[in-house]
């Protein structure tokens, strides 16, 4: 087929949060007025999104702190729903990359592997045969990850975290601002995976505040201001847009 | 909730082992807490009841059976009261049904409950409860009182997302529904003309059954087993009803 299918499809969608509104107190005003005024408010945070990405492409998200970034991510991988409109996603979206969040403190590393694995919907087998493919990435060592994450520096905790997510082939794969951290030979080693996985086929969401990351692995992409999507195309046009 | 897939059953499984892990990592004791936790309660309690209330015989015994399931009860409700906003982290990163948490942290509990009831049991045969047939109503109980507790810590978790005030409220009234409950003490103290609203406590309901199965060793008569089971049908049914409403905003108020 000649047609080119889309891995992500996005038509007039529209998303909201449930928020308190105005802090706890809006719940005395919820008695006090019987019922008639809503201790929630809707808010609005993405508005009518139009978005079509590609199989096997590496798409760019550009956006400042608060633009609704990370709200889309979520919303890309099932953990928020949207209001209306409509959404298509056809593949298995690996999950948000933020640093080490996720990893639960008390465990060890190993038992995070299994924990983050599992929670992942990987077959126990799988992370079994994974354990060492992650442990060499990571750069951990063993007496390192049979430690509480706790103890982790925050470096390693998101090597740990990266490690795990990359681990297993996605179709989606989301970076979000991932690479910010871990020094400078680690950061190469994430390109280098990253180019591995879009080799091998995956489509990749790469969300940054900074063009020049961008640059480096995407060729399309489209910049998010306050919730809508002001500019879509390639890379030095949307990074020309944004600046 | 859906049908049950096999990857639902490797996260619930994967959380239950780590709410097990969490449970007792830092703690010398470790699982042994689990069954001095009920032993301590049952010390203070003869010691201080065997005196207010004579006139129940084989006092030990009735409190055993007693506490054993109250102790389950509490620390079930009140970790799953928790267990949605502790998820936090996880449920912000991986697409997951917050319910989940609830059902991982309601397991974890029960497994922990029937770990303890091993030991326990063979006190409650020293203490002079009977080995016999009507003692298998137990399970039918155990399996309506894990129903029941499920849907009211489920309804417990999804409003704590929105109102932490929903946990303390929890935990500060946890002793008057114990005090409320027919836990360490027989319901004839209860005066004849307040019964009929007294027995409107569920949990009345549940450990009337649990003394009349293990500490008088009768047979469970079909209308309590129906007053049981509309009881756990109800908690389910509230519990599911609150969670669907608030599910959509969990993400957001975490």
């Amino acid at each position: 087929m000649s047609h080119i299918e889309n891995i992500i499809e996005c038509k007039d969608l529209n998303v909201s949060f449930y928020i308190q509104g105005h802090g706890i107190g809006s719940f005395k005003e919820f008695l006090m007025s019987l019922g008639t005024k809503k201790p929630f408010v809707r808010k609005q945070v993405l508005f009518d999104l139009n978005l079509e990405i590609k199989r096997g492409e590496c798409f760019g998200i550009l956006g400042r702190n608060g633009s609704g970034k990370s709200t889309l991510l979520r919303v890309l991988s099932g953990i928020i729903k949207p209001d209306s409109g409509q959404l298509s996603v056809n593949g298995v979206v690996a999950p948000l990359l933020a640093l080490g969040v996720g990893l639960e403190l008390e465990l060890t590393g190993y038992e995070n592997i299994e924990l983050c694995s599992s929670l992942m919907r990987i077959h126990p087998e799988t992370v079994k045969q994974s354990i060492d493919k992650i442990r060499d990435f990571s750069e951990l060592t063993h007496e390192q990850l049979s430690m509480q994450v706790k103890r982790y520096s925050s470096g390693m905790l998101s090597r740990l975290g990266f490690a795990v997510a990359v681990s297993y082939d996605p179709e989606i794969f989301i970076i979000d601002e991932a690479l910010a951290v871990g020094d400078l030979f680690f950061r190469e080693k994430c390109y280098k995976r990253i180019n591995e996985i879009i080799a091998s086929g995956a489509t990749i969401l790469f969300v940054s505040q900074d063009p020049n990351e961008l640059k480096r692995i995407c060729k399309r992409g489209m910049v998010l201001e306050k919730g809508r999507i002001i500019y879509t195309g390639t890379i030095d046009e949307i990074a020309a847009a944004y600046n | 909730m859906g049908i049950i897939k096999e990857d639902h059953l490797i996260i619930i499984k994967a959380l239950i082992i780590k709410d097990l892990k969490l449970k007792y990592k830092n703690s010398i004791l470790g699982y042994f807490w689990s069954l001095l936790h009920p032993v301590i309660y049952i010390g203070i309690f003869y010691v201080v009841f065997s005196k207010a209330f004579p006139a129940v015989e084989n006092y030990a015994l009735y409190i055993l059976s007693g506490i054993l399931f109250w102790t389950f009860f509490s620390t079930a409700t009140s970790q799953m009261t928790n267990s949605i906003v502790s998820g936090a982290g996880i449920l912000k990163s991986i697409n997951i049904p917050g319910s989940f948490f609830v059902i991982s942290l309601l397991s974890s509990s029960l497994i922990n409950f029937f770990l303890s009831l091993i030991p326990f049991a063979f006190l409650m045969f020293f203490l002079g409860a009977k080995f016999q047939f009507s003692l298998l109503c137990i399970f039918p109980i155990i399996i309506l009182f894990t129903s029941f507790t499920y849907g009211l810590g489920l309804m417990l978790a999804s409003l704590n997302v929105f109102y932490r005030d929903v946990n303390m409220i929890w935990l500060s009234f946890s002793p008057a529904i114990f005090y409320a409950t027919p836990v360490a003490y027989a319901i004839d103290i209860v005066p004849e003309k307040w019964r009929v609203y007294y027995k409107l406590n569920p949990l009345a309901q549940f450990m009337e059954a649990i003394h009349h199965v293990i500490y008088n060793g009768l047979w469970l008569s079909w209308t309590e087993l129906a007053i049981l089971l509309f009881w756990s049908c109800l908690s389910i049914y509230v519990g599911t009803s609150v969670y669907n409403k608030l599910e959509k905003g969990f993400v957001s108020n975490l």
